[in-house]
């Protein structure tokens, strides 16, 4: 899987602010990619992509909440910053409630601006990084025989071995064979770890 | 006492005979200044309000009233203002009346004799003329007065129009504020994070220079995008008083697109214009037809706002609807009008917004007639409403009185 940049993708109707935001985060390296309107961004959407959104909530035709409400219905965990009017605020509101990263008032003050940016693209990395390993544990556990599946399940349980191979009906070495397996697929060096990460996906 | 008269007569036939003689020249003189009287009258139906029509056949007719018409001049002054019959001359043998307007003295009216005649009453001049001379001065007197007030009232009701235009405009201009402060909202935006990016680049080195001038560029630009709604603003809400040009309607209309197209974009509305090109000019009172165009386009807006419409639009369109006259209409494709709503449209104070005042429509009527121009409604075929404003093109040789 190829590794992206994050990047912040500015969505406004607005080409002068659209352009002037554009900048501003080049000037301090941050890549951006800019649309001018939501319909252009979501033809354009990749989930695998990470960074955050900054969007204007006040746009012709597909209006920045109904973008939200879009993503969400993608299941995007992409992070928006909501850029408002003065007196968008129940906008704005309505948008943090529905999960919005934040909210930005126009015009405001180029560090703020930078800190929410930066502050929602570490949520992003990190909700990315724990959607990876979960992703990569549930392949481990994929993995695995059926057999090995039903003696984790017992060890993860806090079964000791000889339970485990009158319960399944196998000899105690056998069952020994099947968990050392298990350790080594599941990539645990121990019996603690196993536990926790069939625990973070269950 | 009748009764003793006619016993007189009965007992004296030759002095009855007398009186009978004088009976008749009294009569005829009471014909004579009936006639005058009502020949004034009658003047007054056809003058159409204008004084100077109104003198000068009044004082045409005065001779034929007197008693030696074809050596007699007449003269009205009243108001700084002259007429004379076209023989007039000053003489000595003259006979003069006031003319009196709400209680002042305003003016005379004067017959001349142009060669002396036979001593009667006064001068060469009878009691009756007299009496009928001071009855034509009354007679005028009330007639100024009531010119004079008429013009006064509708004085009145001009500046009474262009102060409630006025008004209708600066509440439009309220109702927009909130919009167009999000207009002014978007290039302050631009011009405060264009600023805050070159100042970056420019503490980050030299390297950014072509990028920095870039933006200073795009800075200016946006300034200039502010301050001009600013000004098609203060444009609007400014001039009270009316003052007619030649105008280029379309160019009118481009102008209003600017501050109409804050509120179609706010309300997803698409505003497209067709204008033909090269329209003869139309003279008018710029402000006050954009505040018309303003309106219908507003209107529109609001109308699609009710429907479900995901392709809202507010079509203006411009053209020529026969030699003299060109037509500019509003279409809208929203909720249309219901009979009830459409015969009170242009009431004042009707109004089916919920914060609405309800004086556009009737406003924009009282400014259309007063250009001369026709506005109308009427429903759309497949959905909406569309209203038509028809303004009259002057050609030339033809007087227009603004």
């Amino acid at each position: 899987m190829k590794q992206h940049e994050p990047t912040v993708f500015i969505v406004d109707d607005d080409a002068a602010v659209r352009d002037a935001l554009g900048l501003l985060l080049r000037s301090i390296h941050l890549s951006c990619e800019l649309y001018p309107s939501a319909n252009a961004f979501l033809e354009a959407y990749d989930a695998d992509r990470p960074g955050c959104l900054v969007l204007d909530v006040r746009m012709p035709g597909m209006s920045g909440l109904e973008l939200q409400q879009e993503l969400e219905r993608l299941h995007s965990t992409l992070p928006i910053i909501f850029l408002t009017a003065h007196g968008d605020v129940p906008m704005a509101v309505t948008a943090v409630k529905a999960g919005a990263a934040d909210f930005l008032e126009k015009p405001f003050r180029d560090q703020d601006l930078i800190d929410k940016i930066q502050h929602a693209i570490a949520a992003d990395t990190s909700i990315r990084r724990k959607l990876e390993d979960r992703r990569q544990i549930l392949a481990r556990i994929q993995s695995l025989t059926p057999r090995e599946r039903e003696v984790m399940d017992k060890v993860v349980d806090g079964s000791p071995n000889k339970v485990i191979a009158m319960d399944l009906g196998l000899s105690q070495r056998t069952v020994e064979i099947h968990r050392t397996r298990v350790m080594r697929k599941m990539q645990a060096s121990s019996l603690s770890q196993l536990v926790q990460i069939v625990m973070s996906v269950r | 006492m009748a009764q003793a008269r006619f016993d007189d007569s009965a007992a004296a036939p030759e002095q009855s005979r007398e009186e009978l003689r004088d009976l008749s020249r009294v009569l005829q003189e009471r014909i004579k200044e009936l006639d005058c009287l009502y020949g004034i009258s009658h003047i007054v139906e056809n003058s159409g309000g204008s004084l100077e029509y109104i003198l000068q056949e009044t004082v045409d007719l005065l001779p034929l009233s007197w008693g030696y018409p074809e050596i007699t001049a007449a003269q009205i002054v009243i108001q700084g203002r002259g007429v004379t019959t076209e023989n007039f001359s000053a003489t000595r043998w003259v006979q003069r009346a006031p003319i009196f307007v709400h209680g002042e003295h305003a003016g005379d009216v004067d017959v001349f004799y142009l060669e002396q005649r036979p001593q009667r009453d006064e001068g060469p001049f009878t009691v009756d003329e007299r009496k009928l001379l001071d009855a034509v001065a009354e007679r005028l007197g009330r007639i100024v007065e009531r010119i004079n007030t008429e013009r006064l009232l509708k004085m009145g009701q001009h500046e009474l129009r262009d102060r409630l235009t006025h008004l209708a405009r600066v509440s439009t201009m309220g109702e927009m504020a909130s919009n167009i402060a999000h207009e002014v909202n978007q290039p302050l935006t631009a011009i405060g994070t264009f600023a805050q990016a070159c100042r970056r680049m420019m503490e980050a080195g030299p390297a950014h220079q072509l990028e920095v001038l870039n933006a200073l560029n795009r800075i200016t630009d946006e300034t200039q995008r502010a301050a001009e709604i600013v000004r098609r603003l203060k444009d609007l809400v400014r001039r009270q008083e009316t003052e007619r040009a030649w105008c280029n309607l379309n160019s009118l209309i481009r102008d209003v697109e600017h501050l109409a197209a804050v509120d179609a974009r706010l309300h997803d509305t698409k505003l497209r214009l067709v204008l033909t090109p090269s329209l003869p000019p139309v003279l008018v009172d710029r402000i006050q037809i954009q505040q018309v165009i303003l309106n219908l386009i507003r209107n529109g807006i609001d109308a699609m706002q009710a429907s479900e419409a995901v392709d809202r639009e507010v079509v203006v369109r411009t053209l020529m609807r026969g030699r003299s006259e060109i037509e500019l209409s509003v279409c809208d494709n929203g909720c249309g009008l219901s009979s009830d709503v459409g015969s009170r449209l242009f009431e004042p104070f009707f109004t089916t917004k919920p914060h609405g005042v309800g004086v556009g429509l009737s406003i924009s009527q009282s400014i259309v007639t007063a250009h001369h121009g026709r506005i109308w409604y009427s429903q759309n075929a497949s959905r909406g409403t569309t209203f038509f404003v028809t303004l009259p093109t002057v050609s030339e040789g033809s007087h227009e009185t603004a």
